[in-house]
C-alpha cells in the first residue's frame, strides 16, 4: 500500500512514460478530410554501413536479409532496399568525408569547405517537403539528433562543424537547429511548467506577445535599412524567425494531445535514442508537425558503444582495414543501429491513421554519409525506404539501380511522392521510380 | 576524426610534404592558394626587429561580419541584466563552431528554434527578476520516506512512531520569511492523554499538539518564522504509554501514526529582491511616470547604446498598446523588459558607424566589442558611462578600461570562453575511457583533470605570466584525488581560496608544464588506449598552429593499432618507409612518442617505456620535461597563441590583411616577455580590433 503512493509520488517528475492516449489521435483519424497528411522523415546513421552485412544478394520481392537488416524481418514487406545509388556532390575537397557527406546528406550539393567564413550548401529535401506540406501545422519541421555537440575545434579536415552535425539545411547557409535532449524537446512540443490562467488571462497574454513580435518585426526592419548588404541578409533570419513565431501562434497549444511529464534522461543510449524516437512519433501522431530528420550521431562519430560491449570508437571501427573482428563489431552496431530503426517503424505502425496507421502514411528515408567507413565512398549508399504505402508507395523489395544513378534522383521522386512537383534537385538527371 | 587548422602554417612548413595526392587543401578564405605557403608572419630566428609589422603601416582593419551574441555570452546577458543563472541559457541550440571557436558571425546562424527557446528562457528570467517574493510553494513529504529514530511503517500507511522517537526531515527555504507546517496524523489512543507531538525547528521546540484525532490523520498546523537555508524540521512523539495490565486490550498501548508533512510558504517575507530593486526603483501602480524610465534604462543598458527618439517612440508604443490592452503597469513592465531582450538590438553586435572606409569605432561600439571579448558579456554600466563621455574615444580613457576589464573577476569568464576553447577543453567532458583499462576513471577524476587545468590557466592569465612557462615553470596543482592519481607523494602547500587543493612540487615527479595534465592527455587518448598520433597532433594543432594535412582516405588510423603487432616505434618505422605517410608522421610521431610516458587517462605508466625522440628539424629530446622545452621555445607557439587571440577577439575567420596587425601585436607580446594578460591588452589596442569598415564588393 505505502510502496504504491511512494511509487506514484516519485514517478511525478521523474521517468518519462509517454502514454499513447485514445484521445491523441492525429488529425486524419478524426477529420473530416478523407485524405491521410502525408509525413516525412529521414534517419541518419553516421560512419556508413559494412556492405558485407547489409547489401542482399538476391533482387526484387524475396530479397534475402543480411545480418544488419534482420531487425527488420518482421517488416520487410513494408520495406526497400536500393542499392547502386551515388551522392556524387558529397565528395569533398580532399579529406572531410564525414562532414562533406553529412552536409550532403539531403542536399545532394557540394559542401563549399570552410572552417568558418562562407559555408554553403544547399536547401536540404526534408526542408524542401516542409516548405509544401509544413505551413498546416505549428512546427513546419523538426530537426532531432541523439548526439549532441563536443568535438570542439574544427570537426573534420578543415569542413565547419556546421556540415558535421547537421542533415537539414533551410537554405544554403543555414542549418536547421538540432533538438538533442528530450526534455528540451518535450517542453518544446508540450508546454513546460502547467502555468494555470484563466481563459481570459490567455487571450489578454496572447495579444500581448503578438504585440510584442508585431514591434520585433517591425524595429527590426527599422534597423535593417541602417546596415550594409551582407548584414541585412544576417538579419533576415531574424525577420524570418519572428515572422515564423507569429505564424505558429495560429496553432495554439495543442489541446487534444496531453503526454504526461517530460522524460528523465537516462544514461543508456539505447534508452536515449528511444526516448528521441518516442517523441518524434508523438509529434507526428498529434499533428504538431509533418517533417522531421533525425540524427543518430554526428558525422564520423566516435562514441563507443559500452551498451553492446564494444570500447573503442566508432569511427576509428569504421577504418577497419579489413580486419575481421573490426568489422564484426561494425556489423554489431549497424545492427543496433536497424533495431532502432525497426523500433520507429513498429511504433509508427501501431498508431491509427486514417484508413491505416502512421507508417502507412509517413514515408522514412534511411541512409549514411558514406557507403563504408574504411573506404569513405559516396556510391553504392546503403539506402533503405520504409511505410508510406498509404501515399502510394510500393515497398517490399531490393531494387538495384545503375551505379550512375545519383541519389538526387531518388530524391526528386520521394519530393514528388509527397505531393510536390519537383523537377529537379541537387544534381539530379531523372528520378527513380518508386 | 581528423582535423586541420587551416591557418597557414609557417616556419617549418617546408618540413611537411602533403600526404593527400592533390596537396594541402588550405582555406580559401586566409588568402593564400594550395601548395603555396605563406611567408613567415615574422622572422623569429633573428634577433632583429623587423621594420615591417609597426600599428602605423598596418591601415586596413578589414570588416567583421555582423555577429550574433553567442548561446555562451547570451547566459551572460540575462545573468548581468536580470541575475539569472547563465546556465539557463544551455536551452538555447547549440552553437557551431568555425576555426576553433563557437561564436563567429560567419558561423552562427539565428533561426525561430533560437528565438522560440531564448523568449522561454527571458520570458523566466524576467518573471524571477521582478519577483516580489518567491511564490509560495507546498512541499510534501510521505512519512515513510522520513528519518525516523524510531516506529516502522503503518500497515494502512504512514509511519508508526511506537514509542518515544522522532521523524526528521531536511527542508531547504529559499527565503526568510514565514512557513505553515502541518503534520498530518493521527493517535492510537490509550490511557488517560491524548498522543502528543512536539514541531522541532532546527534544534528549537515550536510547538506541541495535543493529536486527538483517531484512525484517520488529521492537520496540525503551526505557522513558524524561518530562516533561509537548509533546516531541519522534525516531529516528536512525546508521551509514550504503555500498559500491558489494562483491563481494556485497546487501552494497552499509546502510539503516534504519521502520515505526511507539508510545508507551505514562505509568506510575508522579510527580504527584499534585489534584482528588481536594480531594475526598478517605484511602484508600478504609478503607472507610466514609473514604468517608462525604469524601461529605458534598462534598453540602453541592455542594447548598448544611446536609442534615437524615434526608436524609443517606435518601443512607447508598444508598451502603450499593451497597457491600453488591459494590462497592469507591472504586466507592462514584464513585456517591456522581456521584448528589449529579445530585440536585435540585443542579440546582435550591431556596428552602425561602420561605413565604407576604416575608421574607429565608436564609443558604445568599442564597449560592446571590449566586453564580449574580455567578459564574454555585456558591458557593465561603467563601460557604457565611459562610452557616454568620450573616454573610449581616446586612448588614455579606453586603456583605463581595458585595465578595468582585465582585473575584474569578469574576465575570468575568459577561462570557458577562450583558454578551454584553445585547448578543447570541452572535448574532456565527452571522452569515455574504457572501463575495462582505466578501471580508475571517473567523474570525480575528470573534474579534477579539469580544475587541475583551469587552476593552471588562471596563473597563467591573472599573474600575467609568460606563455612559455606554462610548459616550464607553470605550478602543479592537485586535489587528493588526482594525487593518488598521479601517483605523488609530496605534502604540499594549500591552495587559496580552493578547498582540498594543494600546489606540489610535481617537477620531480613527472608533473609540471601543461602537457602533463591528466586533462591534456586524456582528451587526446582513445577510450582504450593512448594515440601518440592524436597526441602529436594535438601540440601541432593547438600549440603550434602546424598541423599537418589529413591522410588521404584508406590510410588513416591502423598506426595506433596494437594488433597489427610490434611496439609503435617498429610500427612507425614501417609507415616511414610509404613515403606518402612518412612526411607528415615524422612531425607528428616523435611529439606523441614523447609523451607516450603517461597513459590514456594521463596516469605514468608502470614500465619503462622509451620516450627520446627528434623534430624533424633534428631538435631531439628525452621525456615530456624536455619535449615541453622544446615546444616552449619554438617561436610558432607564441604566433600561434597570437593567431588563435585574434579570431577569437575579433569572432571572424582570419584574412590575409590581418597579418600586417598580427606581426605588430606579436612583435609586442614578444617584447613584454609574452606576457598572457600583457597580449589581451595589446590586441585591444591594435586597428584590427578598434577600426573597421564596410565589406568591399567582390571581398571574402
Amino acid at each position: 500500500m505505502s510502496i504504491n503512493r511512494r511509487q506514484f509520488l516519485r514517478g511525478l517528475g521523474g521517468t518519462l512514460m509517454l502514454p499513447l492516449l485514445p484521445s491523441a489521435l492525429p488529425r486524419s483519424a478524426w477529420a473530416s478530410d478523407p485524405e491521410a497528411a502525408k509525413r516525412f522523415l529521414a534517419f541518419y546513421v553516421p560512419n556508413g554501413i559494412q556492405s558485407i552485412g547489409w547489401t542482399p544478394d538476391r533482387e526484387g520481392a524475396d530479397f534475402d536479409l543480411k545480418p544488419i537488416l534482420t531487425p527488420l524481418a518482421a517488416l520487410q514487406n513494408r520495406c526497400r532496399v536500393i542499392s547502386g545509388l551515388r551522392n556524387d556532390p558529397a565528395r569533398p575537397d580532399g579529406p572531410g568525408d564525414h562532414a562533406a557527406g553529412t552536409g550532403s546528406f539531403l542536399t545532394a550539393a557540394h559542401c563549399y569547405k570552410t572552417e568558418g567564413a562562407g559555408i554553403r550548401n544547399g536547401i536540404s529535401l526534408d526542408q524542401l517537403i516542409a516548405n509544401q506540406l509544413g505551413s498546416d501545422y505549428r512546427f513546419k519541421s523538426m530537426a532531432l539528433a541523439s548526439e549532441g555537440g563536443g568535438n570542439a575545434g574544427g570537426c573534420d579536415s578543415g569542413y565547419s562543424c556546421a556540415y558535421s552535425r547537421n542533415i537539414s539545411w533551410i537554405d544554403e547557409s543555414t542549418p536547421a537547429p538540432r533538438e538533442t535532449r528530450p526534455r528540451l524537446l518535450f517542453n518544446r512540443l508540450f508546454g513546460s511548467a502547467a502555468v494555470q490562467l484563466s481563459a481570459e488571462a490567455r487571450a489578454r497574454k496572447a495579444l500581448q506577445r503578438r504585440s510584442m513580435l508585431d514591434y520585433l518585426l517591425t524595429d527590426a526592419q527599422a534597423l535593417q535599412r541602417r546596415l550594409g548588404v551582407d548584414d541585412q541578409a544576417k538579419l533576415d533570419q531574424y525577420l524570418t524567425a519572428v515572422r515564423e513565431l507569429e505564424r505558429q501562434m495560429d496553432f495554439s497549444q495543442n489541446q487534444v494531445c496531453a503526454p504526461g511529464s517530460a522524460p528523465g534522461e537516462p544514461v543508456d543510449l539505447t534508452a536515449q535514442v528511444r526516448q528521441m524516437l518516442d517523441l518524434l512519433v508523438l509529434a507526428f501522431q498529434c499533428d504538431l508537425t509533418p517533417v522531421a530528420t533525425y540524427m543518430l550521431g554526428n558525422a564520423g562519430s566516435n562514441r563507443p558503444m559500452p551498451h553492446l560491449g564494444i570500447a573503442e570508437g566508432h569511427h576509428t571501427l569504421s577504418h577497419h582495414q579489413n580486419d575481421q573482428g573490426m568489422i564484426n563489431q561494425l556489423i554489431h552496431i549497424a545492427t543496433w543501429e536497424l533495431e532502432q530503426v525497426a523500433y520507429l517503424l513498429n511504433r509508427l505502425a501501431a498508431i491509427p491513421d486514417g484508413q491505416g496507421n502512421l507508417l502507412d502514411n509517413t514515408l522514412v528515408f534511411f541512409s549514411s554519409e558514406v557507403e563504408d567507413g574504411n573506404r569513405h565512398r559516396h556510391h553504392n549508399l546503403p539506402v533503405l525506404l520504409a511505410g508510406g504505402e498509404g501515399i502510394g508507395l510500393n515497398q517490399g523489395t531490393h531494387d538495384r539501380v545503375a551505379e550512375t544513378t545519383p541519389i538526387a534522383n531518388l530524391f526528386v521522386a520521394i519530393a514528388r511522392q509527397m505531393g510536390l512537383e519537383t523537377e529537379s534537385f541537387g544534381d539530379s538527371n531523372g528520378i527513380v521510380s518508386l | 576524426m581528423v582535423f586541420r587548422h587551416p591557418i597557414i602554417s609557417v616556419l617549418m612548413l617546408s618540413a611537411l610534404v602533403s600526404c593527400t595526392s592533390d596537396g594541402p587543401v588550405g582555406a580559401p578564405d586566409v588568402g593564400t592558394s594550395p601548395g603555396t605557403p605563406a611567408p613567415p608572419l615574422a622572422d623569429a630566428g633573428s634577433s632583429s626587429t623587423p621594420d615591417v609589422g609597426s600599428q602605423d603601416t598596418c591601415l586596413d582593419p578589414g570588416f567583421v561580419p555582423l555577429r550574433r551574441v553567442s548561446r555562451r555570452a547570451f547566459g551572460q546577458v540575462l545573468h548581468d541584466l536580470l541575475g539569472a543563472d547563465p546556465q539557463t541559457a544551455k536551452n538555447l541550440p547549440e552553437d557551431d563552431i568555425g576555426h576553433g571557436f563557437d561564436h563567429l558571425g560567419e558561423v552562427l546562424s539565428f533561426t525561430p528554434v533560437h528565438l522560440e527557446q531564448a523568449e522561454a528562457i527571458t520570458e523566466i528570467a524576467v518573471a524571477d527578476a521582478l519577483r516580489v517574493a518567491p511564490p509560495a510553494e507546498r512541499a510534501i513529504y510521505p512519512a515513510e520516506e522520513l528519518t525516523a529514530s524510531v516506529g516502522g511503517p503503518h500497515r494502512s500507511g504512514g509511519w508508526n512512531l511506537w514509542s518515544r522517537g522522532e521523524l526528521e526531515l531536511f527542508f531547504s527555504a529559499p527565503a526568510g520569511g514565514t512557513y505553515e507546517i502541518s503534520v498530518y496524523g493521527y493517535g492510537q489512543q490509550a490511557g488517560p492523554d491524548p498522543a502528543r507531538m512536539t514541531l522541532w525547528v532546527d534544534n528549537a521546540e515550536v510547538h506541541t499538539f495535543d493529536v486527538t484525532a483517531e484512525g484517520a490523520p488529521a492537520a496540525h498546523v503551526h505557522r513558524v518564522a524561518v530562516e533561509p537555508g537548509e533546516r531541519r524540521i522534525a516531529v516528536e512523539f512525546i508521551n509514550d504509554f504503555y500498559n500491558p495490565e489494562a483491563p481494556d486490550p485497546s487501552q494497552r498501548d499509546r502510539n503516534l501514526i504519521i502520515d505526511r508533512i507539508e510545508i507551505n510558504g514562505p509568506f510575508e517575507l522579510e527580504l527584499d529582491n534585489p534584482i528588481r530593486e536594480g531594475l526598478i526603483d517605484c511602484d508600478t501602480s504609478l503607472g507610466a511616470s514609473c514604468v517608462m524610465p525604469a524601461l529605458r534604462r534598462f534598453a540602453e543598458r541592455a542594447w548598448r547604446q544611446q536609442i534615437g527618439e524615434t526608436d524609443w517612440a517606435r518601443y512607447s508604443e508598444l508598451i502603450n498598446q499593451t497597457v491600453a490592452a488591459g494590462a497592469a503597469w507591472e504586466e507592462a513592465l514584464h513585456v517591456g523588459l522581456k521584448t528589449i531582450v529579445l530585440s536585435p538590438r540585443l542579440l546582435y553586435l550591431l556596428e552602425p558607424s561602420v561605413g565604407p572606409e576604416p575608421a574607429r569605432l565608436n564609443g558604445y561600439e568599442l564597449a560592446t566589442r571590449l566586453a564580449f571579448f574580455l567578459w564574454d558579456a555585456p558591458p557593465d554600466p561603467a563601460l557604457l558611462e565611459a562610452a557616454r563621455l568620450g573616454q573610449l574615444d581616446q586612448s588614455e580613457g579606453f586603456e583605463t578600461q581595458v585595465d578595468r576589464m582585465l582585473a575584474s573577476p569578469k574576465a575570468q569568464q575568459l577561462l570557458e570562453s577562450f583558454f578551454a576553447q584553445w585547448l578543447h577543453l570541452s572535448n574532456l567532458e565527452t571522452v569515455q575511457p574504457d572501463y575495462h583499462y582505466f578501471p580508475t576513471f571517473d567523474e570525480p577524476l575528470r573534474r579534477a583533470m579539469r580544475q587541475e587545468t583551469d587552476l593552471v590557466l588562471s596563473w597563467l592569465f591573472n599573474g600575467d605570466q609568460s606563455l612559455s612557462d606554462l610548459f616550464s615553470s607553470a605550478p602543479t596543482y592537485v586535489n587528493d584525488r588526482l594525487k593518488a592519481h598521479y601517483g605523488l607523494e609530496a605534502q604540499g602547500q594549500a591552495l587559496e581560496g580552493h578547498d582540498g587543493w594543494f600546489e606540489v612540487d610535481g617537477q620531480a615527479a613527472g608533473r609540471g608544464g601543461l602537457l602533463t595534465h591528466g586533462s591534456i592527455l586524456t582528451l587526446t587518448s582513445f577510450p582504450t588506449r593512448t594515440s601518440p598520433v592524436k597526441r602529436g597532433k594535438w601540440v601541432l594543432e593547438r600549440l603550434l598552429c602546424d598541423a599537418p594535412p589529413p591522410p588521404p582516405p584508406g590510410v588513416e588510423d591502423n598506426l595506433d593499432d596494437p594488433e597489427l603487432g610490434g611496439t609503435f616505434r617498429e610500427r612507425l618505422a614501417q609507415h616511414r618507409a610509404d613515403p606518402a605517410c612518412a612526411a607528415c608522421h615524422q612531425s607528428m610521431d616523435p611529439i606523441g612518442l614523447g609523451m607516450d610516458g603517461y597513459d590514456g587517462v594521463g596516469a605514468r605508466r608502470a614500465e619503462a617505456i622509451d620516450t627520446t625522440g627528434a623534430l624533424p628539424d633534428g631538435r631531439s629530446f628525452d621525456g615530456l620535461a624536455e619535449l615541453q622545452e622544446i615546444i616552449a621555445d619554438d617561436p610558432r607557439l607564441s604566433e600561434c597563441f597570437v593567431e588563435q587571440m585574434v579570431i577569437y577577439a575579433l569572432a571572424r575567420a582570419p584574412r590575409t590583411l590581418d597579418r600586417c596587425h598580427k606581426e605588430a601585436i606579436l612583435d609586442e607580446f614578444r617584447a613584454s616577455g609574452q606576457g598572457v594578460k600583457t597580449l589581451f591588452k595589446t590586441i585591444t589596442s591594435s586597428r584590427l580590433f578598434i577600426e573597421s569598415r564596410a565589406r568591399q564588393e567582390g571581398e571574402r
